[in-house]
């Protein structure tokens, strides 16, 4: 039976050399740069990093175009309840302040935030699910019970606690959903690490009398780099939202602060003459949450290809 | 092919496409099939050209390395590729004179199961793990039971039956296939598919899961069976143990195409080889032998990807030549039923793509 | 069974200690003396100090937590200190409100989001699957007090379909319903989705085509189960999580449930009715934990048999001794 005439239509020598080549083995890529392009080479994915820094583009240059005080904090009385213009974008507020600006402004709080109270739990994350995964033992026990505690308590009613206590403000509301995020997370990058702590090389690097902190640092964390980032990036969104919430009930960033989630709670008293009093900022909570999620199924999707669908 | 030996006088199925047609033609005949394999990367080339043909009552071993095709080629005579990813490009089967891809899929249903069965590679996640083990195998008897001609009863009774049959006691056909080992589950599996005595059973590496004991057992109970009820075989492995055990006939497949084929004795004694069928006996220990190592055949599978101009064997042939990176080669004649395809045995044709290759003539022998 | 049952009751008794602690003392160190948010910013120094001393706030922290849990352990969980009303009488006025919420809105997630998982799986890659994706990750992109803004904006204040505000009625639960639903019914789908995929590419699956099922029983009567299982979990957590987020719902159609009493209270101060609304959110979805944990080994044949092994080979044992 013979194969088909179109298969001796491809160029030969080319072929022949790229044949001969492949038996070696293959070329070898940096693992880094495998991943960046399975990312680039999904769309949904890029248009959530596009989205994201064009945000990230606004919130760096709005100082050229806004002033905090005068646009986004003054009240002026006289321009209350317009609606979107040349002018102002997105209209004003019942107090007079340009939407838009405050919009911008409201992400930069809502990004830095974000993304700061996403570090620090990875990192405490991360040491946490290490130390426990590792050590095993009463060590694993102990942090783990612990962890068991705060995983327990529904995020708000713990970040509520946490802010009573506290007081509100971004530093108290970060640190809420600092401790909100953690016990997640150690639960998570612990059994991320757990299956890497009994591979072969883990052994080999003990055989050679490796330090259990460079066992740590230098073979465990960066194989279970994966996960970790994957959870971290998904849990970004999550964490934009329910910064957002916890303002909206009034146990976050307050008033004055031109914050998402205040916007909007602050909007439904005149929402019924004026929806885009809560239509922009919804908007702009969707938008930057979808592209952080995009931006996270990307993530997972390159990190780990098996685990697509 | 070898000569006929439909010697089986086996019950027609009650469904009636073309049963017991005579013995004008092979109980299945593969012809020139192609498939592919389509994801978001890439095409995958996983069987090229194929053709093969299997007589009532024979078995045919399809060796060759893990991702030549075999298994691809044994969901394509089910239909049962992955959809949207899985393609039939070209070609033909023919079971008993019907051409499977030609049928509608509700007629497909009763070839599966009925007429066609199939044992998967890992028995260990072949068995639904929510179902009693019984129940499996009722299922397939119930299916294939349109005509309501068994009662419940009988069912059972067939059930308990076939227990007995693959040897194991029909009062635990009400546990689950966690309370099994690995080659109970196997003999479950291999009940389940002959429950409704096939015509053919396709087992797909049907002992390389088990332990090595228990492969024996599942072999010889295979054999055992297969001879009670006259059902011919493919079977798919990479154990050239298995194969001269068990097989009447040997396809030797290379990513994706059937390089020899031939009867055991062809393949197993007789000279004039393929170099990938020496380069895999090369890879077999022998006991007697003085060889004091094992000659594996070196390099890698082709990516599955391209499609080269020439022999797929090339980059890895210790004989190769000029010719066969260029020119794809002949099928050539060794005698009898005997095929190689190789240029090797092609006697000097080597320029241009216009090879006789439906029937070269020229079957010079061995070196 | 049973031992198993009592054996995670006994382990949750530690982590509602642990709770108990922490909230406690959260809202220890909170600013604000109970007794002046009790009296009010006016009353004299004199009395609010003497209704410290009746109060006994006087007393160091670990005595004060030793009586609240011997008090609660007793069912006396005290009384408010805004409302004066004992705590336990309050939180059964507020509870039904949220327990309605909280289940309500699992129905419609469990009857919407499952089917459409499924459906969306089988049909891998069509349109309806890519449909359903979009959705899914714009629902969870979307906060649930902007997803109940909209609503009432569109559905009762420009249209009057639905009353804005709720309590009461079938209907004006609707929107609660489906705005507290709305995210969690985004990762379920996706679940759903990701699992049944997952088990139609088992080999059991491929075997049960090779028997010559047709479609639609390999899915039903093979796949469904299988893929289920898993679902059962997430969503008891999400029944839990449910009830513990309830509070943002709850504020945004001004429902009187138990999230916003646990907001009122978090802002007065009011430390018996926070503990107590906590503990008892939080010992609720403990039970609901152990629930799906009993329901998951009944559905699921290997962990039955793990369960229920001692009982068996005791069976067995004495089936011997009889022989």
């Amino acid at each position: 039976m013979s194969i088909d005439d179109k298969q001796t239509d491809f160029e030969d020598s080319s072929q022949e050399s790229m044949d001969f080549s492949s038996v070696d083995g293959y070329k070898k890529r940096s693992q880094l740069r495998m991943i960046a392009a399975r990312f680039a080479k999904n769309r949904m994915a890029m248009v959530g990093l596009v989205v994201l820094i064009l945000l990230v583009v606004m919130v760096v240059t709005v100082d050229f175009f806004f002033d905090y005080q005068t646009d986004a904090i003054k009240q002026d009385m006289r321009n209350r309840l317009q609606s979107p213009s040349m002018a102002h974008w997105f209209g004003t507020d019942q107090y007079g302040r340009d939407i838009f600006a405050r919009i911008v402004y409201g992400a930069r709080i809502s990004l830095v935030t974000s993304i700061c109270v996403i570090s620090i739990s990875t990192v405490l994350g991360a040491v946490l699910g290490a130390l426990s995964a590792y050590y095993g033992g009463w060590v694993d026990n102990l942090i783990m019970r612990i962890n068991d505690v705060f995983y327990a308590l529904p995020f708000n009613l713990m970040a509520i606690c946490v802010v009573a206590s506290l007081g509100s403000g971004i530093m108290n509301l970060g640190l809420a959903c600092v401790v909100g995020v953690v016990p997640g997370f150690a639960r998570i990058f612990r059994s991320a690490i757990l299956p890497i702590k009994s591979q072969e090389y883990i052994e080999a690097a003990k055989a050679c009398g490796t330090h259990d902190r460079r066992i740590l640092m230098r073979h465990i964390i960066p194989n279970a780099m994966g996960p970790i980032i994957v959870q971290a990036t998904l849990n970004l969104a999550i964490t934009m939202l329910a910064i957002s919430g916890l303002s909206y009930i009034g146990l976050g960033i307050e008033s004055p602060m031109p914050e998402w989630g205040v916007m909007l709670s602050e909007g439904t008293t005149y929402m019924r003459d004026y929806p885009f009093l809560v239509l922009f900022p919804g908007f702009a909570i969707v938008v930057a949450a979808l592209a952080l999620n995009l931006i996270g199924d990307g993530m997972r999707d390159a990190l780990d290809p098996k685990l697509k669908n | 092919m070898a000569g006929d030996m439909g010697y089986k006088d086996r019950q027609n199925g009650q469904n009636g496409t073309a049963g017991g047609a005579g013995d004008t033609h092979a109980l299945l005949e593969v012809k020139n099939l192609g498939v592919e394999y389509k994801t978001d990367d890439a095409v995958v080339y996983a069987v090229n050209a194929l053709s093969l043909s299997l007589d009532k009552g024979q078995t045919l071993g399809l060796v060759g390395e893990t991702g030549a095709g075999k298994t691809t080629l044994a969901l394509a005579i089910l239909r049962l590729l992955p959809k949207k990813i899985g393609y039939v490009t070209g070609g033909q089967v023919l079971f008993d004179g019907v051409d499977l891809f030609g049928i509608k899929e509700n007629q497909m249903l009763g070839y599966r199961g009925k007429r066609i069965s199939m044992i998967f590679q890992d028995p260990m996640t072949s068995l639904n793990p929510v179902i009693k083990v019984g129940d499996q195998v009722a299922e397939i008897l119930e299916l294939h039971n349109e005509d309501k001609k068994l009662t419940r009863a009988q069912i059972e009774r067939r059930v308990d039956e076939m227990f007995n049959l693959v040897g194991i006691p029909p009062e635990r056909k009400h546990e689950y296939p966690h309370q099994f080992s690995g080659g109970m589950k196997q003999r479950v599996v291999i009940a389940i598919s002959l429950a409704c005595e096939p015509e053919l059973l396709i087992a797909d590496e049907p002992t390389t899961a088990l332990d090595v004991t228990i492969q024996a057992q599942v072999l010889a109970m295979m054999q055992d069976l297969k001879s009670r009820l006259g059902t011919s075989m493919i079977m798919i492995t990479h154990d050239l143990g298995v194969v001269a055990e068990t097989c009447d006939l040997v396809a030797v497949m290379y990513a994706g195409e059937i390089v020899e084929k031939g009867t055991v004795e062809d393949i197993f004694e007789g000279g004039g080889h393929h170099p990938y069928t020496e380069g895999l006996f090369g890879s077999i220990p022998s006991l007697d032998g003085t060889e004091s190592r094992l000659s594996p055949i070196e390099g890698l599978m082709p990516d599955p990807t391209r499609k080269p101009a020439g022999c797929r064997f090339a980059p890895r042939c210790p004989k190769r030549r000029k010719e066969c990176s260029k020119v794809p080669p002949p099928e050539c004649r060794m005698g009898g039923g005997h095929m190689v395809r190789c240029h090797l045995f092609a006697g000097g044709a080597a320029d241009g793509t216009a090879i006789p290759v439906e029937n070269p003539g020229d079957s010079k022998g061995g070196r | 069974m049973g031992k198993y049952i009592f054996k995670r009751i006994l382990l949750m008794i530690p982590v509602i200690l642990g709770i108990s602690l922490v909230i406690f003392s959260l809202l220890e160190f909170s600013p604000g003396d109970p007794a002046r948010i009790i009296l009010g910013p006016k009353a004299p120094d004199a009395s609010v100090e003497a209704l410290r001393l009746q109060m006994g706030l006087d007393r160091p922290f670990w005595i004060r937590y030793a009586e609240y849990i011997f008090n609660a352990v007793r069912g006396n969980l005290g009384s408010s200190y805004r409302t004066k009303l004992p705590v336990f009488t309050e939180i059964m006025a507020r509870f039904p409100t949220t327990i309605n919420l909280a289940f309500g809105s699992m129905v419609v997630m469990v009857v919407l989001a499952v089917p459409i998982g499924i459906l969306s799986a089988v049909k891998q890659y069509s349109l309806m699957d890519n449909a359903t994706l979009a959705g899914a990750l714009v629902l969870s992109s979307m906060p649930g007090f902007w997803l109940g803004t909209i609503m009432i904006l569109f559905f009762a204040l420009k249209l009057h379909w639905l009353p804005a505000t709720g309590g009461g009625s079938f209907k004006s639960f609707l929107m609660p319903w489906f705005a507290l639903a709305a995210s969690h019914m985004a990762t379920l789908v996706r679940m759903t989705r990701s699992n049944m995929l997952e088990v139609v590419r088992a080999d059991y699956i491929k075997m049960a085509r090779a028997k010559g099922a047709p479609e639609n029983r390999v899915i039903v009567h093979h796949a469904l189960r299988n893929a289920m299982m898993p679902i059962v979990t997430i969503i008891g957590m999400d029944f839990a999580a449910l009830l513990g987020g309830t509070m943002i719902t709850e504020t945004v159609f001004a429902l009187p449930g138990m999230g916003t009493l646990v907001i009122e209270s978090v802002r007065s101060k009011d430390v018996p009715m926070v503990m107590a609304v906590v503990l008892f959110i939080a010992i609720i979805g403990g039970f609901l934990n152990l629930l799906v944990d009993v329901l998951y080994a009944y559905i699921d044949p290997r962990l039955k048999s793990q369960y229920m092994a001692p009982g068996r080979k005791k069976r067995l044992q004495r089936a011997n001794l009889v022989h």
